[in-house]
């Protein structure tokens, strides 16, 4: 893989030429491709090649933003677990197989998940077990399993173990009762005991053998055990924001009016929503055609959003689970494997709406900070300034000692303006916030 | 005690977890493999049923 001019190509070599023409022969590329299942490429030049031993090079179609497992919510890494293992009954019914079965190897359009890694297929060998088994339990089973059984936020391990949680951690945090369900029994906690078992005793893939009709059975139980997980998002905190904040439905209508007249004035084509909740004003820019990226901290909040989306097909808005107070690191071998949040943007417009005072008084991050960092994320800006007088960020205040002198909107203005230019300001009637719509000094650019 | 730390990481480091998986899956996989030929035997001996009671029927149209 490799970038040329900002433009992303692929490289197959050579050794890989058998197991590609094989894809493209039995017409299991085209299927997965005619169902929207797998992203289409194109053939460019070879003389784009990226070194000697190629022998095609490929343009795969643009993913709109790159995401990553650790910010998904759990409908999210169960639909691309299905995705995967859909793919891989597919490729088993036309002679070939996954060799990986990665979580990074789906991304999200909007709502819908699509295999990106067109050369992860190989030929299938009869009596040849399934290589990406341990794979996929490590990056699928383990946290859906964790997330269903034990708490939503275990979800987050995949941040530390990029390579799926090791099942021998998953068996020890699952409960015990978890050993009464036979796909947990097998591919978690028996899983985890024959590695410890085989650990010194080195078995290769070839040297073993099932049968086809032993994988399709397996599949089979991997997809039954994923279709049996659970989990449904109520009772916290967020979820059930719009129903107990102070906003009456005037003053959320004339909010919708004014974000509506400052996007069709800046007239985005990516939108960052932090803070977004369950996503209804990240909505108002996708349906302006915005290619909306909608963060927000609560698992629960991100899950209805993405629920919402599945279920009207949303392509422009891809709900995600992202602390604002602590973005996506870079992380693997050199941090660059899997990108930082602002390595993946700038977008074009920032929204950062009821946010500010959670920055600035939960979490303690002086105002012109913020502004720093949000002139990274994007060039124009959508902020709403919650005074101390909101009843929300009194209930902030409750618990802490008011240190925050500087913390009113002649402040917030100052700590602004050495990074953004106020274009407009209007109160929310209704309400004692207000809206503003800031342009970065200086554009916003893609770091180096 | 240092000592004994290094060498327990350095063994972790050669540790193999694919062996294992490989093995459960021959185990695992002999299990469900059968389970799946009984569902087709099953799914083909009602289909022969089914029809063959479906041609008796047939044939008890024709007489009437």
């Amino acid at each position: 893989m490799f970038r040329r001019d900002g433009v992303l190509y692929r490289q197959v070599n050579g050794s890989y030429r058998e197991h590609f023409e094989q894809l493209l022969a039995t017409g299991l590329f085209a299927f997965l491709v005619a169902k929207g299942l797998i992203v289409d490429h194109e053939d460019v030049d070879l003389d784009l090649r990226h070194t000697d031993d190629a022998w095609r090079v490929i343009k795969p179609s643009p993913i709109p933003f790159v995401s990553y497992p650790y910010e998904w919510s759990f409908g999210q890494l169960r639909d691309a677990a299905l995705l995967t293992l859909r793919i891989q009954r597919e490729a088993l019914d036309r002679g070939m197989t996954l060799k990986d079965a990665s979580a990074y190897n789906v991304q999200f359009v909007g709502c819908q998940p699509v295999f990106i890694d067109t050369l992860s297929f190989e030929t299938y060998r009869e009596g040849r077990p399934w290589v990406a088994y341990r794979q996929f339990c490590q990056h699928f089973l383990a946290p859906l399993a964790l997330m269903s059984r034990v708490d939503v936020r275990l979800g987050q391990l995949l941040k530390p173990y990029l390579d799926g949680i090791p099942l021998s951690l998953a068996s020890r945090l699952l409960p015990w009762r978890t050993r009464l369900s036979f796909p947990l029994l097998t591919h978690m906690h028996l899983h985890a005991r024959s590695q410890e078992r085989y650990a010194d005793k080195p078995v290769k893939g070839s040297s073993v053998s099932v049968g086809k009709l032993s994988l399709i059975g397996l599949l089979d139980s991997l997809r039954k055990a994923v279709e049996g997980m659970e989990w449904h998002p109520a009772g916290t905190e967020w979820a059930d924001y719009y129903a107990n904040t102070n906003y009456e439905p005037d003053a959320m209508r004339r909010k919708s009016e004014i974000v509506s007249e400052y996007l069709d004035r800046v007239d985005p084509a990516t939108v960052w929503d932090l803070g977004a909740n369950t996503g209804t004003f990240s909505r108002i820019a996708s349906r302006r055609g915005a290619m909306t990226v909608a963060f927000d901290v609560d698992p629960a909040a991100v899950e209805k959003n993405y629920r919402d989306g599945t279920r009207d097909g949303e392509r422009g808005l891809l709900p995600l689970v992202l602390d604002a107070t602590n973005p996506s690191p870079g992380l693997g071998w050199e941090n660059t494997e899997r990108s930082s949040l602002d390595e993946r943007g700038p977008a074009d417009l920032v929204m950062a709406l009821a946010l500010v005072h959670h920055l600035a008084i939960g979490n303690n991050v002086p105002l012109e900070r913020i502004a720093g960092y949000l002139a990274r994320l994007g060039t124009w800006l959508v902020i709403e300034f919650v005074p101390k007088e909101d009843s929300q960020v009194q209930r902030l205040l409750a618990s802490r000692e008011d240190i925050f002198g500087g913390y009113d909107a002649a402040g917030f203005e100052a700590g602004f303006r050495p990074h953004f230019a106020v274009v407009d300001r209007q109160p929310i009637e209704g309400t004692c916030r207000t809206l503003y719509l800031m342009q970065a000094l200086e554009p916003a650019r893609r770091p180096t | 005690m240092t000592s004994e730390l290094h060498v327990a990481m350095a063994v972790l480091a050669y540790i193999d977890p694919g062996s294992g998986s490989f093995i459960l899956q021959v185990v695992v996989g002999t299990l469900l493999g059968a389970s799946v030929a009984l569902k087709m035997y099953w799914a083909r001996l009602r289909a022969y049923f089914v029809s063959r009671g479906e041609r008796n029927d047939g044939d008890a149209d024709r007489g009437a």
